[in-house]
């Protein structure tokens, strides 16, 4: 369990590499996870782990459950079956904002914004849930929030629903961030945007990679999915598929094509 | 899928066939006479026809809460519409009806009227809590009108006595408890017929459709508003037609009835049988008026109770009896819970 | 009839005003930012009242002490029934028609129970010395108890607005009015403030009780005749907005101050519903403030 000492997250500590860690070096590990929506099974049995300070990608066609894989972790569709350990704790039956102040980041896929609240006043909200986040420290986090994401410092007391797709991608990210000091979960962040702002958000991704955090991506475009992460996970229909490098994957990608749209030919018949 | 399965419960034949309504009817026709072996017929009698009468009240709020998923609060202004038509038609403009079969008919269009301007408003509100507050006010203006009476035919908070209750149709005797019996029996178990029909017909497949996802079933051509309106002025019809007979089976009528607990009641009736469903009503007006006699007769308090009886029903079993009962006549696992309440 | 009788019907209208702004704030806050419908609102005010007279007349307390008392003892009850019913049936996913018939059937058997404690013949509290009598502005004089309620409600209004506006506690309770989901997931116990401020309502609402006891009467039917013109406020002037509650509870406690003096008392009510039922047809979203849509 976490010691006193390791609350220290007034530091901000992603920042400055002061992540206490409980030790091991497997910061995120799935096994055998069922989750249900309704009547449905989406995953039915994945199995996965990320690594302390790595970067991992889930890939896959529409369907498959990424975006259910993130939801499970983060506790909003929690598993029926399975466990999820996050730093060395079973995290699997705890409610959502118990699993975020455990030090877990969420993005998701519609980003969340507080339409109706300043740029400000949405990264407060992670902020004050930060146990023992005073005042002074405030000031620290907003300031490294601003040096990651520039664009965010002048657009501070905007109403967050008047920012570009681009922005609130950005807002979003870094709100994460802020109750996501051990790590973050990123859905599908490049979607919708335009090439250039894709190309500022990869950069400002990599630029916290190099700063040792550790990131799950989800994404439908290959290309940026492997300019950000290290290693990748093929998910079919609720299960790993595949699990490789990024260059591996990449090198092996017709295959990989082929085979899902044989998938999709598949279903579409059934169907 | 969903809203496949969930006219089941009503739609599946093997249920309540009439091999269950004939020795039904027969009880229901034969229990005058035991009443009759009792010291206390006349109260027996009394109840039982404000049982069938309620039931009749409760069926028609089904059809707009159970079925196209509108929840009224203000479905006294039906009972309540209706109760003062017969008052008024009958001792206030001096007309000296003494017949209640054209009072009926006069109170069942009243409520087709009534239900039009209810449906009217509440189909153009898409949230379930603006329909809610929207019925109510209705029901709440209705009710102050009535106390106001402007137009002096309401007689104000006396509320109007002396209702005569003597044929109907001109052959039938009703002034007899018994004879009244009858007539109510005769009206709840036709009106039951109709109803039934209705929500049988694609009328009522399209009210389920609507109720279960109202975007969904718009895609699908159906004209939403419309049925909405429609499913309003249907339960205006039955609502109002129980609203004139309370006012013959009191004989009088007060401007009480357009309280909102008497449009509680129609959901409490409705959701303990089973919403929904049309024998649920029955079934939970007849646990509720016995209920509430008993206790009432016991405790000296029955609204304690009632509200128990609500915080009760919303916490452990919003699906009603009915369903419950069908689960462990049929067998049938999977149809059993397939809640036949709407969600919202 | 003359100026002064004007301005004086106008003040009653703003008191009533008063008390109705505060009862309607704590409504909009629970239904407007956390989506629950409460009709026990009604029964709270009336719990305040009797809490009010009971430690006026009965004990030692004072008028001041009463008011804390109040609050506590329904800000107490009302986060009770949160806790244990409302949020159980917000984890079922269960509508709005849910909460009502709860909440309703709650306030049915808390007057029943009010009414076997206090009896049910209609009560009235008495007031602290200081703010009998009259006082004089110009030509006209006024109850100085009327000016304290409408001073008192003014400043819990205030209260409440730099609440929700100015400290951490009142962004993370409109984030979850906004994205109940995304707030969770940055760490926001949505349960624990939904509760929260569910007892803050009822605590309010409490204290509103107290206020009336003196001007309205005390009877275990105060709360339910009240409930739907609370509803009629919280409407018009936008679910969630205090500000707009504010604009919206002058404009009934002077429909009915005016309609009251000009009319009579049934008319007055019936142009309120009649307010409410044009509103909610033409404006769904309220006349006054931002409007949140009712959902």
């Amino acid at each position: 369990m976490t010691s006193g000492k390791t609350r220290t997250y007034g530091r901000f500590t992603w920042e400055n590499k002061r992540v206490k860690l409980n030790g091991s070096d497997t910061m995120l590990k799935l096994h055998e996870v069922h989750t249900y929506y309704g009547e449905s099974h989406i995953l039915q049995g994945l199995t996965l782990h990320v690594k302390t300070g790595e970067c991992v990608a889930l890939l896959g066609s529409n369907g498959m459950g990424k975006t259910t894989t993130l939801r499970t972790i983060m506790g909003v569709a929690p598993a029926k079956r399975g466990e999820v350990w996050f730093d060395g704790e079973n995290i699997t039956r705890l409610a959502p904002f118990k699993i975020a102040r455990k030090g877990l980041g969420y993005v998701p896929e519609d980003r969340g914004l507080f339409e109706r609240l300043t740029v400000n006043e949405n990264l407060r909200v992670p902020f004050l849930n930060l146990r023992g986040a005073n005042r002074r420290q405030w000031t620290e986090v907003l300031d490294s929030i601003v040096s990651l994401f520039p664009v965010l410092g002048r657009r501070e007391s905007q109403f967050a629903g008047s920012l570009s797709g681009g922005e609130q991608q950005m807002l979003s990210t870094a709100r994460a961030l802020i109750s996501g000091h051990k790590m973050i979960l990123l859905d599908e962040p490049t979607e919708g945007l335009a090439p250039i702002v894709v190309g500022d958000l990869v950069k400002a991704l990599r630029k916290l990679k190099e700063r040792g955090h550790t990131i799950v991506v989800v994404e439908q475009n290959f290309k940026t999915a492997s300019a950000l992460a290290d290693r990748g996970y093929i998910l079919r229909k609720g299960r790993i598929y595949h699990e490789d490098t990024m260059e591996h994957i990449g090198e092996k990608m017709d295959l990989f094509q082929h085979h899902l749209e044989q998938d999709h030919a598949r279903e579409d018949k059934a169907s | 899928m969903k809203s496949a399965t969930l006219p089941n419960v009503n739609g599946q034949k093997v249920r309540f066939s009439v091999y269950w309504w004939v020795p039904l009817l027969a009880v229901l026709a034969a229990l005058p006479a035991v009443f009759s072996l009792s010291g206390f017929a006349d109260y027996l009698n009394y109840v039982a026809v404000r049982i069938m009468i309620l039931a009749l009240y409760a069926m028609s709020f089904d059809i707009v809460y159970g079925y196209a998923g509108m929840f009224s609060l203000g479905h006294a202004a039906f009972l309540g519409g209706g109760a003062y038509v017969a008052g008024i038609l009958t001792r206030q403009l001096g007309l000296d009806i003494q017949d209640t079969l054209p009072v009926l008919l006069a109170a069942a269009l009243f409520g087709v009227v009534l239900g039009w301007v209810m449906g009217f408003l509440a189909s153009r509100l898409a949230s379930p809590l603006a329909v809610l507050l929207v019925t109510f006010a209705v029901a709440e203006t209705l009710g102050l009108f009535v106390m106001a009476d402007p137009l002096r035919i309401t007689s104000a908070d006396n509320g109007i006595p002396g209702i005569p209750r003597e044929t109907l149709g001109w052959i039938i005797g009703i002034e007899t408890e018994v004879g009244f019996y009858y007539v109510v029996l005769v009206i709840l178990s036709l009106s039951y017929v109709a109803l039934r029909a209705i929500t049988r017909s694609p009328f009522g497949d399209a009210l389920l459709a609507i109720r279960e996802n109202r975007l969904r079933a718009s895609f699908l051509g159906y004209r939403v508003t419309h049925y909405q309106i429609a499913a309003f002025m249907v339960s205006g019809l039955f609502g109002s037609l129980a609203g004139a007979l309370t006012a013959f089976h009191e004989q009088s009528c007060s401007p009480e009835i357009f309280n909102f607990f008497v449009s509680g009641d129609a959901f409490i009736y409705t959701v303990l049988g089973g919403a929904g469903t049309l024998f649920g009503p029955l079934l939970g007006t007849t646990i509720m008026i016995v209920a509430q006699e008993v206790i009432g007769d016991i405790f000296h308090n029955w609204l304690f109770f009632l509200g128990l009886i609500y915080i009760g029903l919303i916490m452990f079993m919003p699906g009603g009896l009915y369903p419950l009962i069908l689960a462990r006549f049929t067998h049938d696992e999977n149809s059993c819970m397939q809640d036949t309440a709407p969600r919202s | 009839m003359n100026i002064t009788m004007l301005s004086l019907q106008t003040m009653n209208g703003l008191t009533i005003a008063a008390i109705y702004i505060l009862l309607a704030s704590g409504l909009t806050i629970v239904l407007g930012m956390q989506g629950i419908i409460n009709t026990a609102h009604g029964f709270f005010y009336m719990l305040g009242a009797y809490i009010g007279f009971t430690l006026i007349s009965r004990t030692g307390l004072g008028f001041w002490l009463c008011l804390p008392a109040a609050f506590a003892v329904c800000a107490l009850l009302g986060a009770g029934l949160e806790a244990s019913g409302i949020r159980t049936l917000t984890k079922w996913n269960r509508g709005h028609v849910h909460q009502v018939v709860l909440t309703l059937g709650f306030a049915i058997v808390g007057t029943e129970v009010v009414k076997f404690i206090w009896g049910t013949v209609p009560q009235s509290t008495s007031l602290p010395s200081i703010l009998r009598g009259a006082m004089v502005i110009g030509p006209i004089v006024y109850p100085k108890y009327w000016l304290f309620v409408i001073g008192f409600s003014f400043s819990i209004m205030v209260a409440l607005w730099i609440f929700f506006n100015w400290t951490g506690l009142g962004i993370l309770v409109r984030s979850i009015d906004i994205n109940r989901e995304a707030s969770e997931t940055l760490g926001t116990n949505a349960p624990l403030l939904t509760t929260i401020i569910f007892g803050l309502g009822t605590g309010i609402a409490g204290v509103a009780g107290v206020l009336a006891g003196p001007i309205l009467g005390v009877d275990p039917n105060m709360g339910f005749e009240l409930l739907m013109v609370l509803f009629v406020v919280i409407i018009l002037g936008g679910l969630g907005s205090l500000m707009g509650t504010i604009a919206s509870g002058v404009l009934i406690g002077l429909i009915i101050a005016y309609g009251t003096m000009l009319l009579s008392g049934l008319a007055a009510k019936i142009l309120v519903f009649g307010v409410m039922i044009v509103i909610l047809i033409f404006r769904p979203s309220g006349l006054l403030g931002r409007g949140t849509a009712i959902e």
